[in-house]
């Protein structure tokens, strides 16, 4: 016994040394547990709370764009997607016999979505059809029951319609490239929006994309609210008690809604002339520069492009030669023909270059250096003074007045007419125009002016380019007595929550120092030669006159240089302008016309400007009389 | 003599056992029940009744002179080696292992009761054979044998987790028993090359990737690191004062796996915090001490061997499933003692304190 007991004893060390050594790992973990709950503690709470709720977002609406009478250009649709949540799905066999049976959905589609959404939480939806029509809503609706019931043949726990909204046009062609449209945002916005405007894009958010639904997203696009839900580690959502309390929601806060200016019966009336034809067309209130109307052709269909064979439709019309996309009233830039005569004429009267009434002789044309510059009217007008000049638009008057204006005199008051420079209207890629000046030439083209292209530019060809845009503003500037204007489209923002309408201040156009003001009498000797240009015999577009609402207008038929290219389809024909605008005394509307490889403005271009006079003033008379 | 016992009886140590197999329970109920489904809550019945078994017979080991184990230990070590066998030849598979025999209606999981029986085996061998001046290799072949018989049995259950504490319980009692200087790197060595074999040619690539998880979770947290990634945000997320009882998102949404056995210990940091989890690792401290305590006061080494191998089993539990869910070492699936839900091994561990407490009485007896 005395041995047992002495080799006990002797153990004695040993177990000490274990013993120390389990405290020693027991402090470790009270460390390593200190470390986790202490110091790391919020750390790891964040990611507890990240792990488990989701936030299932409640969009808002986008708002609603009205033209200047109030009818909706833009408006929301309610449609309904047939829907389906695992989570809730009972029996999957059952469920997709029912849907090929009655709603014809085919089993294949079915089984694709159901195995693909491996990976997915159950409680995500799988979206099997979009926008479907109400009959099928109606028959989902009817036949859902929450119960279990094992003989009923038509199972649909788990299957669901869901409500979302698009963007619904009445008319979706007639505005397609002022208004812009709405898609899921790409990385390449979404990286550049988070920058810009942090907090306000995610991922798959829609978004305005090109016109003014990219210009005024932020206004209009309003705040997605969310409502939180709790989900366990196998994707399914969970209602307790206990939970449920602590989860938090914010309602949508619905986007603005905007007033444009532009009108619809206008855009109708252009719609329907441009049929088949390329060309664009503006008209402004020259009173203030409210765009009424602004319309590119070829135009695309709106209301196309969503659903499921938007994709096809989209393929079809961004790969189009014929630039379906492209808005040629703000992208377009033509030589402006003869309607740039207006600027050479006021140049030349304002510089006392010219006397009003000192008769140029027109004998079908100009010898010029070694070349001859013909007329249109190659039998000659004979002696003209300005106001015949302008109504006759004899093409030699003109190069004469340009001979004694010169390049830069030109481009001075190409520019008081608002051309050569972008309008600043407010909506993506507006192109410039291009009017020549000698330095401009130098620069560009590394040689000096030739004196022989100031007969070309004085009537509106060789390097003169404008947009439509442009070409409305100059005859308005004309209509107004020379005042410039700053072109707009959103009248007014009007709160989706209160109802209240904000202005939008007007902006003033950008006018430099130096810039021409032009003087009341030349321009008042102009606005009459333009009214001559309509209803005088001789007048190149005195067809309009049976109209018989007093209007000013001026002809134009650009040239189109070949460049020795293939003149194949048509595609080489001058392009038709015309600017108008109406009634003769204060004028309310300013239209430019376009039409491209259309042949002469009068016949070609000048009809279409009669019918938005027409319309316009006739709707207005109406309602005046209402 | 019976009343004379009963003044030695070591009442704080019962009072650390109760206390951890209450808070046990109570932890355990949260973590069978989740939010929104049913989960397994009628398991507390069971566990409850493990428990009840478990102190009847404490209460019968405390009544039971200690020293027979020194005559039983052999038949209780045989038992457990032939139900091991049974289990490989007419085992049920739960969650990848052939761990268990049935039993009437129970399930049995003999590896839990094996451990017991090496402690009893290993503590005869080494207090009939005292050498002072220390053991060499050739003197541990006999004890090592009884190791590796359970050891290798058990793995070939593929339950790596069990087999583990084969060694760690001849390592400790073999080093309780002093070893020679030169045998101890000997065996240092035989580890190193013995694991380094094991990890490429024995391990399945489950266990491999385990290891490799262990090393860098966060590297593919939905897959392989996800158990851990969600077991250090189930403990840290618990904060100072934890999220309260039944309250853990983390556990009661079943981001959690394995949350009633292998992951009890987040649960219980998850919802009491920082407070709880020192408390519980200061109730198990407390009952290390005191098993440590009862190992030195023993009057003969078969007392000393038998209580330090268990206290040792204890600790091993503690730290392999505490460090594991905490990523200090790899994850192995082994119950938390008191905390874990499973029967066998509930009763073994209780077995176990009565054999204690039955030392800690008869230390005056000689």
């Amino acid at each position: 016994m005395d041995l047992t007991q002495s080799y006990s004893q002797e153990l004695e060390p040993r177990l000490r040394k274990l013993a120390i050594f389990m405290m020693v790992i027991v402090g470790i973990i009270g460390l390593r547990l200190y470390y986790l709950q202490g110091i790391k503690g919020k750390f790891y709470r964040l990611f507890s709370e990240d792990n488990s709720i989701r936030e299932n977002p409640i969009p808002a609406l986008r708002g609603i764009m009205y033209d200047r009478n109030g009818v909706p250009l833009v408006d929301n649709r309610a449609a309904f997607d047939l829907i389906i949540t695992p989570q809730y799905i009972v029996d999957s066999k059952k469920v997709f016999t029912a849907l090929e049976t009655y709603l014809k959905i085919p089993q294949e589609k079915l089984k694709a979505k159901w195995e693909g959404r491996y990976k997915q939480p159950a409680y995500q939806p799988l979206v099997i059809l979009q926008d479907v029509p109400l009959d099928l809503v109606s028959w989902v609706k009817a036949h859902k029951s929450p119960w279990t019931d094992l003989e009923q043949e038509i199972d649909l726990r788990g299957v669901d319609i869901r409500l979302r909204y698009e963007r619904d046009y009445t008319d979706g062609d007639i505005a397609s490239h002022v208004l812009g449209y709405v898609r899921e945002i790409d990385a390449e916005r979404l990286q550049t929006y988070q920058k810009s405007f942090p907090g306000r894009y995610k991922l798959a958010d829609q978004v305005g994309i090109r016109g003014l639904e990219e210009v005024w997203d932020q206004r209009i696009r309003g705040e997605d609210g969310y409502s939180q839900k709790v989900v366990n580690a196998r994707g399914r959502e969970i209602f307790y008690s206990g939970v449920q309390e602590e989860l938090e929601s914010k309602e949508a806060l619905n986007g603005n809604h905007l007033k444009l200016t532009l009108d619809t019966r206008l855009h109708r009336v252009a719609r329907d002339f441009y049929k088949g034809k390329s060309g664009a067309t503006v008209a402004i209130d020259p009173r203030d520069g409210a765009v009424l109307l602004m319309y590119s052709a070829p135009s695309f269909d709106l209301n196309r492009l969503g659903g499921e064979e938007g994709n096809q439709y989209w393929h079809e019309i961004s790969t189009n030669p014929a630039k379906y996309l492209l808005n040629r009233s703000i992208q377009g830039a033509y030589p402006p023909g003869s309607t740039y005569k207006i600027v050479t004429g006021t140049a030349a009267l304002q510089e006392g270059l010219v006397k009003p009434d000192e008769k140029i002789y027109c004998g079908g044309g100009l010898h010029f250096g070694n070349r001859r510059f013909g007329c249109w009217n190659s039998g000659g007008h004979g002696p003209l003074s300005y106001h015949r000049g302008l109504v006759q638009s004899c093409d030699v008057y003109f190069y004469t007045l340009g001979l004694r204006v010169g390049v830069d005199g030109l481009a001075r008051y190409a520019r008081a007419f608002g051309l050569g420079t972008p309008t600043g209207i407010g909506l993506p890629d507006e192109r410039g125009g291009l009017i020549p000046t000698s330095e401009w030439k130098l620069r560009a083209r590394k040689e000096p002016w030739q004196e022989g292209e100031t007969l070309s530019i004085a009537i509106g060809q060789g390097y003169d380019l404008v947009t439509p845009l442009q070409s409305a503003l100059m005859i308005a500037t004309a209509a107004n007595g020379g005042k410039r204007l700053k072109p707009y489209l959103v009248q007014s923002e009007i709160d989706a929550v209160s109802g209240g309408e904000k202005i939008i201040p007007k902006l003033e156009p950008e006018i430099r120092k130096d810039d021409v003001v032009l003087s009341k009498d030349v321009v008042k000797m102009l606005h009459e030669a333009l009214v001559g240009v309509v209803a005088e015999p001789g007048g190149t577009a005195h067809r309009l006159s049976v109209l018989k609402i007093p209007m000013g207008g001026k002809t134009g038929t650009a040239q189109v240089v070949a460049l020795g290219k293939s003149c194949a389809g048509g595609k080489c024909g001058d392009h038709a302008w015309f600017v108008a605008f109406a009634p003769a005394e204060n004028p309310t509307i300013a239209i430019s016309v376009v039409i491209e490889h259309g042949g002469h403005g009068s016949s070609a271009a000048a009809p279409l400007a009669g019918e938005l006079i027409k319309a316009y003033l006739g709707e207005s008379n109406e309602k005046e009389s209402l | 003599m019976k009343k004379n016992l009963f003044e030695n009886f070591h009442w704080p140590l019962l009072w650390v056992v109760l206390s951890l197999a209450v808070l046990g329970l109570l932890n355990l109920y949260s973590a069978l029940g989740v939010w929104g489904e049913g989960g397994q809550v009628d398991l507390i019945w069971h566990q409850l009744a493990w428990v009840s078994v478990g102190f009847i017979l404490l209460l019968l080991l405390v009544n039971m002179d200690y020293r027979l184990w020194e005559k039983l230990g052999i038949y209780f070590y045989v038992g457990c080696i032939v139900a091991l066998i049974l289990v490989l030849l007419i085992g049920k598979v739960v969650s990848g292992h052939r761990s268990w025999l049935t039993v009437g209606p129970f399930y049995v999981q003999p590896s839990e009761f094996a451990k017991l029986g090496l402690i009893f085996i290993l503590a005869k061998y080494f207090g009939d054979n005292p050498l002072p001046q220390g053991h060499g290799f050739r003197d541990l072949i006999k004890p090592l044998l009884l190791t590796i018989i359970p050891f290798v049995l058990i793995l070939m259950e593929k339950d790596l987790g069990s087999s583990l504490f084969f060694p760690l319980i001849f390592i400790t009692m073999a080093f309780v028993a002093k070893i020679k200087k030169g045998t101890i790197f000997l065996f240092l060595a035989l580890v190193v090359i013995g694991g380094g074999l094991a990890y490429q040619y024995g391990l399945k690539p489950y266990q491999k990737e385990r290891i490799r998880i262990f090393l860098n979770p966060e590297s593919d947290p939905r897959k392989s690191g996800y158990h851990l990634i969600q077991s250090k945000i189930a403990v840290g997320s618990g904060k100072i004062f934890g999220k309260g009882y039944l309250k853990g998102k983390i556990n009661k949404l079943r981001y959690l796996p394995d949350k009633h056995t292998d992951f009890i210990f987040p649960v219980l940091a998850e919802e009491w915090g920082l407070v709880g989890s020192f408390t519980i690792l200061g109730l198990y401290t407390t009952l290390l001490w005191m098993g440590m305590g009862v190992a030195m006061r023993a009057r003969e080494p078969f007392g000393v061997f038998l209580a330090s191998g268990f206290v040792s089993l204890l600790f091993w539990h503690l730290f392999i499933n505490v460090c594991g869910v905490l990523g200090m070492i790899p994850l192995t699936g082994v119950p938390l003692p008191f905390l874990s839900y499973g029967g066998s091994s509930t009763v073994a561990f209780l077995i176990g304190i009565g054999l204690l407490f039955n030392i800690h009485m008869r230390r005056f007896m000689f």
